[in-house]
């Protein structure tokens, strides 16, 4: 029971920060002329866009149309399909269109425009990928099953506006040769964003994304959390990770300081806690695991009261 | 040229750094000796001196005024020369950074002075063939004041980071770090000294600077003068000479110097074997690549290999 609320080592969050390394990126200063609307097909990379001056609606993935006004940051998962406008459901063109009636910038942010005389909105837009694919991974664990997350202005760090108007005034100067610094406040912008995350979530969830820092005990997570109610023993973890049983041992306690059956109740308590399965579902879920019923479902009500407390 | 400029700064790949904020008294005078390590000094409070140790250049330093030392040569940062110096780590052993790189070494109340320095090591900066020729001591003069300076909004958001000390601060001052080391370097080879001589100037000559991308995107094939000179539009006379007087060094010389830097590249990722990446890069065979190696760089291709820093390896 002990670690049902976890206490995480100094530089535990260090550690997952320091995977959110990007690469590929591609950077787009874009004055947008009434009237503007564009598609951004879902790619293999993820996306951000930053609202500079003005006002503009995106919508995600088939989703509503959201307003997002000066400061505001939407970050979009890879896969995501996702159009920004200037109004609700007004007409959008395929990004591919709208660029080869732009302006290109003989460096890498590239200036855009829409169809009319004057900008109406200043957008910065960022395509990116990661080195790792633990990035990735956080990148879809802090975005959600919708595939994007809007952050408004006033919920952003002062530096971390201060570091996206840094990132679109060196894109809008056109100063040569400043891609690999922009790439790496892209980075810190990262950082950044994903630590505001990270602090916002219940501290039990982090041992979660602890594990992706290793490639081994990854694949593992993914099988758990396709099957968190499996029968699963350590030896099967073991094999899930293709590692013995020691190593898994020891892996676990470097990366999350839990052992593997710590890992494993954490991950079916939270499958339950955000997933509320029916009783009689859940009842069958603990028979299939063979766990034994009324103290699995103490142990949930006390890591409810965590969460709800932390959250 | 940015192109061209783009891709050597994608060659910093940084391994490892140290980082500290140090808040100082009246007195101060730090002795420093970076053992090879490129490092970096930015003065956002006070005023201070910089100078090569023992004796050499000096510059004087105001707020936002920065150094960057490429080759690791000791040096000295003091308020005055009058006070006496006290070597590096007996400042740091006195001053017990709390927080590891967090360094407080004040009297009482506010600090007279607020410096920001990181110490990086950079892989292969001293065997590359542009970063080995940058000068010893390199000084700018950032104005602090204007709203739009990128050091003023690195230097802030560094200071906020150091202060609250929340959860995962070391990973973003680290990145916050790479960005100020990258942007210094950035900024140098955008001002029209470095562009005088040197590689730079090569690029900004057009004859030279289509010699200088052949080099540089095909180092595997077998150039001549003669060749070389041919793609510049020049005698093979007139292009030996031309090259000498703004590289500073010749044709064949420089070549085999990028030949090297990216075979020591290869060698670090580990991903082909000494044959291959002496074919690659135009050596006749692996042992001549290795002879090479070892006059050039002082290394043998088994010691690159065997360098502990190819993981974790921090590539643009």
């Amino acid at each position: 029971m002990s670690h049902l609320a976890v206490d995480l080592k100094p530089g535990r969050i260090d550690s997952i920060l320091d995977q959110l390394r990007t690469s590929g990126r591609t950077y787009y200063y874009v004055e947008f002329a009434s009237p503007w609307g564009v598609d951004l097909a879902g790619g293999e990379g993820a996306a951000f866009h930053s609202v500079e001056q003005g006002k503009a609606y995106f919508r995600g993935q088939d989703g509503p149309w959201l307003e997002l006004e000066k400061g505001d940051l939407v970050l979009v998962g890879p896969g995501v399909a996702h159009s920004l406008a200037e109004q609700p459901r007004a007409h959008c063109m395929p990004l591919e269109q709208l660029a080869s009636v732009c302006v290109p910038s003989p460096h890498r942010a590239t200036f855009l425009c829409g169809e009319g005389q004057s900008a109406v909105a200043t957008m910065l837009c960022s395509l990116f990928d990661f080195v790792d694919p633990a990035g990735r991974a956080l990148l879809a664990a802090m975005l959600g099953r919708g595939g994007f997350q809007v952050f408004r202005a006033a919920q952003l760090e002062v530096a971390l506006s201060e570091l996206l108007w840094t990132i679109a005034r060196i894109s809008y100067s056109r100063q040569s040769e400043t891609g690999p610094v922009i790439d790496r406040l892209l980075d810190v912008v990262m950082r950044l964003l994903m630590r505001q995350w990270l602090q916002s979530i219940p501290q039990a969830r982090l041992a979660g994304f602890l594990v992706i820092q290793d490639p081994d005990l990854a694949r593992l997570l993914t099988q758990l959390e396709s099957d968190p109610f499996a029968p699963w023993t350590l030896e099967k973890m073991a094999k899930a990770a293709s590692l013995s049983r020691s190593r898994l041992a020891e892996r676990f306690a470097f990366f999350t300081d839990l052992s593997p059956g710590e890992f494993l109740r954490m991950c079916r308590l939270e499958w339950v806690f955000r997933e509320q399965p029916s009783k009689s579902k859940l009842e069958e879920l603990l028979k299939q695991a063979n766990l034994n019923a009324p103290h699995f479902i103490r142990t949930l009500k006390r890591y409810q009261q965590i969460m709800r407390a932390e959250v | 040229m940015s192109a061209d400029v783009l891709e050597i700064l994608s060659d910093v790949q940084i391994v490892s750094r140290h980082y500290y904020y140090s808040e100082l008294g009246p007195r101060w005078s730090v002795l420093a000796q970076p053992e090879g390590l490129a490092s970096f000094h930015i003065l956002s409070k006070g005023t201070g001196v910089c100078r090569l140790w023992p004796g050499g250049e000096q510059h004087s330093l105001s707020p936002g005024g920065l150094v960057l030392l490429p080759h690791g040569d000791r040096h000295l940062m003091c308020d005055s020369e009058t006070t006496p110096p006290e070597p590096l780590a007996e400042f740091l052993e006195r001053t017990q950074p709390p927080a590891g790189e967090v360094v407080r070494a004040l009297s009482e109340g506010q600090p007279d002075a607020v410096m920001v320095c990181g110490i990086f090591e950079v892989t292969g900066f001293r065997y590359h063939p542009v970063f080995r020729r940058l000068p010893r001591f390199i000084h700018q003069q950032q104005d602090l004041k204007d709203s739009t300076s990128w050091l003023r909004v690195l230097l802030e958001q560094v200071e906020t980071e150091v202060r609250a000390l929340r959860p995962g601060y070391q990973a973003i001052l680290s990145k916050l770090f790479d960005v100020i080391f990258c942007q210094i370097l950035r900024s140098w080879f955008s001002q029209p000294a470095s562009q005088s001589t040197g590689w730079l100037a090569a690029f900004h000559d057009p004859r030279l600077s289509s010699a200088l991308r052949l080099i540089h995107r095909q180092p595997g094939e077998p150039w001549t003068v003669a060749s070389l000179a041919n793609a510049a539009c020049m005698s093979r006379s007139q292009f030996a000479q031309r090259f000498q007087e703004v590289v500073g060094t010749s044709p064949v010389a420089y070549l085999g110097e990028w030949r090297l830097w990216r075979s020591y590249q290869a060698l670090r990722q580990g991903q082909r074997s000494l044959s291959q990446v002496a074919r690659d890069y135009g050596f006749s065979c692996e042992s001549a690549l290795a002879r090479a190696m070892r006059r050039d760089l002082g290394l043998n291709p088994s010691e690159i290999r065997r360098s502990p820093l190819t993981k974790g390896l921090i590539t643009v």
